[in-house]
């Protein structure tokens, strides 16, 4: 219990008649890297979502250092939490995105400022020295005062993924943020993410890169119809896979 | 009959001067306080439960529906009946306001619909509130998207303040028919009346080019 940064337990969700999540229990340990693998419409994506809070869920629950995000219990009843808690429950998980979703608007320092400045009241000068930490810290010392359209795929990848660290949080998510890039331009954001999680970051990362999540990870989830349908070490999973539903889909995609 | 025109440009020079003032702040006028009004209508539009979303349209249909020259009557004639006498400046400024308005709220309302939802969701997920969202990332980008449009509008409204001259605000149109009332100069001062309308609208179009350019998205 002592290490545990995330615990989601018996999580369930649907779209109006759609089971999407049919109970989903899982657990980070500080430093955890966890891979969830799976086709599309198998819950991954929305999983992650959850966790961010970006989507509602019926059924279960979702700790994060301990504490229960997103609801609480009022005499009984299962009820969200106000907009004000969910933004701050919310700022403990940093999120990275498929579309990157850079603000195009503002360089790409303002992007990693605007929430230091707006979020943690920290004063501009501090804030920029933030940013630039970050910035450095995937590669890009010197692309602070460019904009997101002036930057290649991988580049505002990488801003985005800065942009989510400068706001310390106790977890990282990241949903398919390589499915929008070009192949040559992959690598460069693994390369960020993998250095990330050699230093101790926790993360839940949704991936199609299969040997990516093999050597990020040190447990890999494969999903299937909204159930976490194995869960095992990357070699346990990738070399010895024996259920007919994960080597089907191992066999259908790249390694 | 050159030097004659001349000569009565030159005595009408401060009618002149004074038409074009009241162009000007009856325009103006209306812009900014049609812009307030619009903004409030699109928010509610766009952000609004049902209840208010459904009288934000009513209000944006019906007045985009009506003539900027109905409107005008309307407010200097119809409502001294219920005993709320608007002066012709007044009535003129408000008509052209409340028709300025339902524009800018249609406006506004497309220019936030328009910026993707990841937008809104990455911000949410750096930790942002909804008001700090809409102020830092969603409003920005959709000001800039509207930019055209609200220029275009403003021209609109320079150009329908003609309108009031007919409930005898004395305006550019007004005065240019006092002049030729005394001079008979048709042709020669709508000539005049015409170059002054297109030098005002020509400037704020290159002013909202210029702001464009400055504001762009790189």
């Amino acid at each position: 219990m002592t290490n545990r940064v995330l615990e989601i337990a018996n999580l369930e969700k649907a779209y109006g008649d759609h089971q999407v999540l049919k109970g989903v229990s899982l657990g980070l340990d500080k430093g955890d890297v966890i891979s969830i693998i799976g086709s599309s419409g198998s819950g991954k994506t929305t999983l992650l979502r959850c966790v961010n809070l970006l989507e509602d869920f019926q059924k279960g629950t979702i700790r994060i250092d301990g504490s229960e995000i997103g609801y609480h219990d009022v005499k009984g009843v299962r009820t969200k939490v106000s907009p004000k808690q969910v933004t701050k429950d919310r700022a403990l998980t940093g999120m990275v995105f498929q579309s990157f979703n850079l603000f195009p608007h503002l360089s790409a320092t303002d992007n990693i400022t605007l929430a230091l400045k707006r979020v943690q009241k920290l004063s501009k000068t501090e804030s920029a020295e933030i940013a630039q930490h970050w910035l450095e810290r995937v590669g890009l010392p010197d692309r602070g005062s460019s904009f997101p359209g002036q930057l290649s795929g991988g580049q505002q990848q990488r801003v985005a993924i800065a942009r989510a660290l400068a706001m310390n949080p106790k977890l990282m998510l990241f949903d398919e943020v390589t499915s929008a890039l070009d192949p040559e331009l992959i690598n460069e954001v693994l390369d960020v993410i993998k250095s990330v999680a050699a230093d101790g970051m926790t993360m839940l990362i949704v991936t199609h890169e299969m040997r990516f999540a093999y050597e990020v990870s040190n447990q890999v989830i494969f999903m299937n119809d909204g159930l976490i349908a194995e869960q095992g070490t990357p070699d346990e999973i990738f070399k010895n896979a024996t259920s007919e539903r994960l080597t089907a889909f191992l066999k259908n995609t790249k390694f | 009959m050159s030097t004659g025109f001349f000569n009565e440009l030159w005595i009408s020079k401060v009618m002149i001067f004074r038409g074009i003032y009241t162009c000007l702040f009856v325009s103006f006028s209306a812009i900014i306080l049609g812009t307030l009004i619009g903004i409030c209508v699109g928010l509610s539009l766009t952000y609004g439960n049902r209840f208010t979303r459904f009288l934000a349209r009513a209000y944006t249909d019906i007045i985009r529906g009506i003539p900027v020259l109905v409107l005008i009557l309307t407010f200097y004639f119809v409502l001294s009946v219920i005993h709320i006498n608007l002066s012709a400046l007044q009535a003129g400024i408000t008509s052209l306001a409340i028709f300025c308005s339902a524009h800018v709220s249609e406006m506004l309302r497309g220019g936030l619909q328009n910026v993707p939802k990841g937008q809104t969701e990455a911000a949410k997920a750096v930790g942002l509130s909804f008001f700090q969202t809409f102020l830092f990332v969603t409003l920005p980008q959709a000001l800039r998207q509207i930019l055209p449009s609200w220029i275009n509008t403003a021209v609109e409204i320079v150009k329908g303040s003609t309108l009031v001259s007919l409930i005898g605000v004395v305006e550019i149109t007004l005065v240019t028919q006092q002049i030729i009332g005394r001079n008979f100069l048709t042709m020669q001062f709508y000539a005049v009346a015409g170059l002054i309308y297109f030098l005002i609208g020509f400037s704020i179009e290159r002013t909202g080019k210029f702001v464009e350019k400055k504001v762009a998205i790189k």
